[in-house]
């Protein structure tokens, strides 16, 4: 049996901080055992690929670019004209579903698990840490619960998706989740946090 | 000698119960909590704070705020010293060290004050004139000499041990400046409900509020206005804080300041932050700037702006001086000369006016001032500081006199602070009411108020305060709103424009420019030598150049040019106002992009074992990828040497993951490829791979890399790791634009699959070992051919290639699951002597094979140069064929790929080294270069593969290979490229 591990393994060693006076306003940690799919359809089959992945799944998708709708555990954002990223829990692995449910002439199938590394911040804080290296408007009225982008970190792409009123998870790309998350935790030094692996397991 | 104090005993927005020591060159001071610097200095009867740029003379502050061209101090010590800061924008706190600049050994006796007796041949044009010669290079003699000599603050070489940061922050409206025009408009958009963000230089509210007296109408307007914006959540309010500079898309730089927190770099407290603010709308409440009059020695300690007087007075309770003349030309300085008087301090003022409003001259009268109407002021008496003044009638000719005096305050009307709108793009329109520029157009969403439109009443800067708050809320969406804001009736509102008064004479030392020693006659002398244009005019005599940029100087100089050339000054135009709009220290700039989070480091997804299994690491571009490994030696020469040895005689294991990754999937994938590669798809059937080449436009060979064919319709690319997102990005380029037909989606999956190659005679043996149960047969997968399989649960793909040119697999895992598979394959191939190895054996077992690389696919060479051109098919299109067929291309002379073998035992062979022909003439470019060395094991020898003219019709010829950097020449032989089982027998094992 070969066992999964975590890029930010090593970083598990190091500590919680106190930040100025001594407190620790943010929670910090990386969220394991979910599921990444992107499917896609060409210009000329986007309604028909939606009709199936509809069928698929028995859900509506989001209607506009950078819509995210949560289902259950699944979360379905739209990320383009014609294409989707569908995130889902532990063993509900979709992707071979769809890749049979969409033809190739319709569109394509991709699963992408394995090439983000999921780190979220919580706290009332965490809006002001993330803007240190985000050029979005994090305002819950421009970006509230559910709202999800595609956007660049400190020079590297992520997805960060707002989880709720203070939590937002950066979807990394795992070859580089080491680098986000001492860029991460360093820019949230001055707030303090306490490192959280609950949800790593 | 004991300074004289100028605190006054009462008065000032300050707190005398806290006291702050803090020291200059050394000397300790004391301040109050509210001061500045400045004001710290003058109380404590400093006026001499620094040395002028080029003449050395003794300055003192001129203003209070942040156009101040002389009051410039090195701040801290060691890594935290910073030059050039201005003492009157520097909130003083507890511990503050100051050093005056631009003075040895102090600035009451600097030895370079020579300088200023040396004068009259250090003027306009003097480093050009005379520092040609005798030779061409000799500027690069003098110039050391004349920077020591000439300068501001000097920078350390020291690590800065203080943190900086960067933050975007968004709002609806933007109001830059808390002036009573701003703090008006901010009201009135917080009260519409947009979201607005309000920035300041300043540590307090108000802008030029707060040079009124504290008891006072505006003063107790000034405090309701503050608590209500600081009431309102939907307002930020940014103190300290500098809008350096404004760029499109209503993006919007600027800078805080926190020196006053006395922040604590470990615990991630930051000095400064610069923040990039977007806004919907921008309010522009800038202010303006008292422009100095033009007299001789204007510049001495003591002269200063007479609004600078005011604030002094009545914010820092601070008074310059015992004796005070106003000279002026316009009614704004009658305010200071009133505070004054009402201190008791005896005031004269010299009015180049010859009218005056009634109602000064009763005031003036009332409070004992002497008013000399049609006077100004001649020259300047004193040294170190002002003693006294020479007055004449404001025109020529007429009777002169003297005044005693030891604070001149002058003012010479008003310049509205233009910089950032015309960041913004809109350019300045002269107005010739305040003889100043004012902006023009305002784009939409864009909106001017206060001082900076022209206008100085305060009745005027609210209201349009108000209104230009509300009518920026309503366009981001917010209101609408009724809601009206009455000014207070306040001294300032007697502000008057002033015209430019034209200077007596071509003094050498009336300056126009005091940062950079520019006077009255520089200007004269760059125009006699046709320096005409103003941005000539700048360049010649450096006019409105340094750390002020000229706030001060710019209108003074635009006239004096104007008068020369007899022509309006709005003829004469301005320069280009560019960011920053004052000085940023490059920490901010930087923010956090330093030492280890300077730029992104990206690790295979096996990093982690590497580390802990003795791997030494090498950069190759974002990667950090491991480059040998201790158990083969203690140094990268024998560990390489050794780990290419286990490869040759049995197997090796390496970290592929940094291979480029793409799924290509659709109905026309196979299309795509054919377009992209040099050679044919189409006949590549399912579960086999082809290597393939492919070039830019321009017939250069682009990259090269494995494609398999996993599905009819779905192919696996790999590209090299250099070029990975180039390839990517340049695939999606031509989908969405060339080929907007073809049915094709590439996704990168770099990040998805880990990648290890396996390689050595025993490869297939140690595949065995480790996944058993798997047909690995050369039937079942021969060379080029590819396996899905499923091993524990867990997909992985497996590719029979080779790059070392041994019998050699990729096994591509999920990479969650790759060092739990690295780990199992090592243990389970043990007993056949399966070891890592690293990046530097894995190039040089490829110069063995003779394969090019990144070192030969630099984008000058062609699929012919690289041997590579029978690989070209002739049935098809692909992108840069056409260009491949030019006959410069074609020529025989071209450099081609060869290999190289050394024929000098004991001189070592290097990359880069130059390639000649038995008998050339050692220099120049010579007929080709070596592009990649290493020893070969099979050959025991130095081997190298390169690029010489001619390629392989030389073969067997001797060369020189020289290498001038370390002066060595060696002999070597030309040679084929692949040094070892050119049959390929090896691989095919």
């Amino acid at each position: 049996m070969l066992e999964r591990s975590s890029v930010l393994a090593r970083v598990r060693s190091e500590g919680s901080r106190d930040g100025t006076g001594g407190l620790r306003r943010l929670r910090i940690g990386e969220t394991r055992d979910w599921n990444l799919v992107q499917v896609a359809a060409f210009s000329a089959t986007a309604a028909e690929l939606e009709d199936t992945v509809c069928a698929a799944l028995g859900v509506e998708l989001p209607a506009r670019v950078g819509d995210a709708a949560a289902v259950g555990t699944r979360l379905l954002c739209r990320t383009g004209a014609e294409q989707f990223w569908i995130f889902t829990r532990g063993s509900d692995d979709i992707a071979a579903a769809l890749q049979s449910a969409v033809a190739p002439a319709m569109g394509s199938v991709t699963a992408l698990s394995h090439s983000r590394t999921c780190i979220w911040i919580d706290g009332a804080h965490s809006r002001e840490v993330l803007a240190r290296g985000l050029s979005i408007d994090l305002d819950s009225d421009a970006f509230g619960p559910h709202s999800f982008a595609l956007t660049g970190l400190h020079h590297t792409p992520v997805m960060i998706l707002r989880s709720s009123a203070t939590r937002f998870e950066l979807y990394v790309l795992r070859t580089f989740a080491v680098w986000t998350w001492e860029w991460l935790t360093d820019a949230a030094l001055p707030y303090g946090y306490e490192l959280d692996w609950t949800e790593s397991a | 000698m004991r300074s004289p104090c100028y605190r006054l005993e009462s008065g000032g927005r300050i707190n005398r119960a806290q006291a702050l020591e803090f020291s200059l060159d050394g000397r300790m001071m004391r301040g109050l909590e509210g001061d500045s610097l400045a004001s710290a200095l003058l109380a404590n009867g400093m006026l001499l704070v620094g040395r002028s740029f080029k003449y050395h003379r003794p300055r003192g502050f001129l203003s209070a705020g942040a156009e101040e061209p002389n009051g410039l101090f090195t701040l801290g010590e060691e890594g935290r010293t910073e030059p050039n800061v201005q003492g009157t924008t520097t909130e003083l706190f507890d511990g503050l060290r100051a050093q005056r600049q631009n003075c040895w050994p102090s600035a009451e006796l600097d030895v370079m004050a020579v300088n200023s007796w040396l004068a009259p041949l250090l003027g306009a044009g003097f480093y050009y004139k005379t520092f040609i010669g005798p030779t061409r290079r000799s500027w690069m003699f003098y110039e050391k000499f004349i920077r020591r000599a000439a300068g501001l603050g000097r920078a350390v070489h020291r690590r800065d041990p203080d943190r900086y940061e960067t933050r975007h922050a968004f709002a609806d409206v933007l109001v830059i400046g808390a002036g009573p025009a701003g703090m008006a408009a901010a009201l009135a958009a917080g009260r519409a409900g947009a979201r607005v963000v309000l920035v300041e230089q300043d540590w307090l509210l108000g802008g030029s509020l707060l040079w009124e007296p504290l008891e006072t109408p505006t003063a107790a307007w000034l405090r309701d206005i503050a608590v209500e914006l600081e009431s309102l959540a939907n307002l930020e309010i940014l103190r300290r804080t500098t809008a350096l500079g404004v760029y499109d898309g209503n993006t919007v730089a600027l800078v805080e300041r926190r020196d006053h927190l006395r922040p604590n770099a470990e615990l991630g407290e930051s000095r400064q932050i610069v923040v990039t603010v977007r806004a919907r709308t921008i309010v522009y409440a800038t202010g303006a700037v008292e422009r100095p009059l033009i007299f001789a020695n204007n510049d001495r300690p003591g002269v200063m702006l007479a609004s600078a007087v005011r604030c002094y007075l009545n914010r820092f309770a601070v008074a310059g001086g015992r004796r005070a003349l106003v000279a002026t030309n316009n009614d704004s300085a009658y305010a200071t000369a009133f505070d004054l008087a009402q201190l008791g301090i005896p005031v004269t003022i010299a009015d180049q006016r010859g009218q005056i409003e009634p109602s000064l001259r009763q005031q003036t009268q009332a409070l004992g001032i002497e008013l000399l109407a049609g006077t100004a002021v001649i020259d300047v008496l004193g040294g170190r500081r002002v003693k006294g003044a020479l007055l004449g009638g404001a025109s020529e000719g007429t009777r002169r006199t003297r005044r005693a005096c030891d604070l001149l305050c002058m003012s010479g009307g008003w310049s509205p602070l233009v910089h950032l709108t015309s960041h913004g793009g809109i350019k300045p329109r002269y107005c010739p009411e305040i003889a100043a520029f004012v902006p023009g157009e305002y784009a939409e969403g864009h909106y001017g108020v206060g001082a900076l439109s022209g206008s100085f009443s305060l009745a005027d800067a609210v209201t349009r305060g108000v209104e230009a708050g509300r009518n920026a809320a309503a366009r981001a969406g917010c209101g609408p709103l009724a809601f009206t804001l009455s000014a207070p009736a306040a001294q300032s509102a007697i502000h008057g424009g002033g015209a430019f008064s034209s200077p007596r004479g071509r003094s050498s030392k009336a300056f126009v420019d005091f940062q950079n020693d520019v006077t009255v006659k520089d200007i004269h002398v760059a125009h006699q030598e046709g320096y005409q244009s103003v941005e000539h005019l700048k360049r010649y005599t450096t006019l409105g150049m340094g750390t002020d940029q000229g706030k001060t100087s710019n209108i003074n100089a635009l006239a004096i040019e104007a008068h020369l050339r007899g022509i309006e000054i709005s003829a004469v135009g301005t320069t280009t106002f560019r960011p920053p709009y004052s000085p940023v220290s490059f920490g901010a700039l930087a923010g956090r992009n330093v030492r280890k989070h300077f730029r992104p480091t990206r690790r295979s997804p096996l990093h982690d074992w590497h580390v802990a299994h003795g791997a030494a690491f090498t950069e190759a571009g974002a990667w950090l990828r491991a480059w040998w490994y201790r158990w083969a030696g203690p140094t990268v020469e024998q560990a390489y040497i050794e780990e290419m040895r286990l490869v040759r005689g049995a197997v090796g294991l390496s970290d592929a993951s940094t291979l480029g990754k793409i799924d290509i999937q659709g109905p026309d994938a196979t299309e795509l490829l054919n377009r992209i590669y040099v050679n044919s798809f189409d006949n590549l059937p399912v579960g086999k791979t082809r290597y393939g080449v492919m070039l830019a436009d321009d017939r250069t060979v682009f990259d090269d890399g494995s494609t398999t064919r996993l599905a009819e319709t779905r192919y696996f690319m790999t590209t090299t790791t250099a070029h990975a997102a180039e390839v990517l990005s340049w695939m999606e380029f031509l989908l969405q634009t060339a080929w907007t037909d073809l049915k094709v989606h590439v996704t990168s999956v770099t990040d998805v699959w880990a990648a290890m190659a396996i390689a050595g005679p025993k490869a297939r043996s140690a595949l065995e070992l480790a996944l058993p149960g798997h047909d690995l047969s050369d039937a079942r997968l021969p060379y080029m051919g590819c396996l899905e399989l499923s091993f524990a649960g867990v997909s992985l793909r497996l590719i029979r290639l080779s790059f070392s040119g041994e019998l050699a697999y990729e096994i591509y895992v999920p990479a969650d699951y790759a060092v739990a598979l690295w780990d199992h394959v090592l243990a389970s191939a043990a007993p056949l002597g399966i070891k890592p190895i690293g990046l530097e054996a894995v190039a040089s077992l490829r110069i063995e094979k003779g394969h090019v690389a990144g070192l030969e696919l630099d984008h000058r060479n062609t699929l012919r140069d690289l041997g590579l051109g029978r690989m070209a098919s002739r049935s098809k299109a692909y992108v840069g064929r056409e260009l491949s067929q030019r006959p410069t291309l074609q020529a025989e002379e071209r450099w081609s790929l060869v290999g190289i073998e050394r024929l000098e035992p004991g001189k070592p062979l290097r990359g880069g080294a130059i390639l000649f022909g038995i008998g050339d003439k050692i220099e120049g470019h010579g007929r080709g270069y070596i592009t990649s060395v290493t020893w070969s094991t099979v050959r025991e020898n130095f081997i190298a593969l390169g690029l010489y003219q001619g390629g392989l019709r030389h073969i067997g010829e001797e060369i020189i290979c020289a290498y001038p950097l370390r002066d060595e020449q060696l002999r070597a032989r030309i040679v084929s490229p692949v040094f070892i089982d050119p049959k390929g027998e090896r691989l095919r094992a």
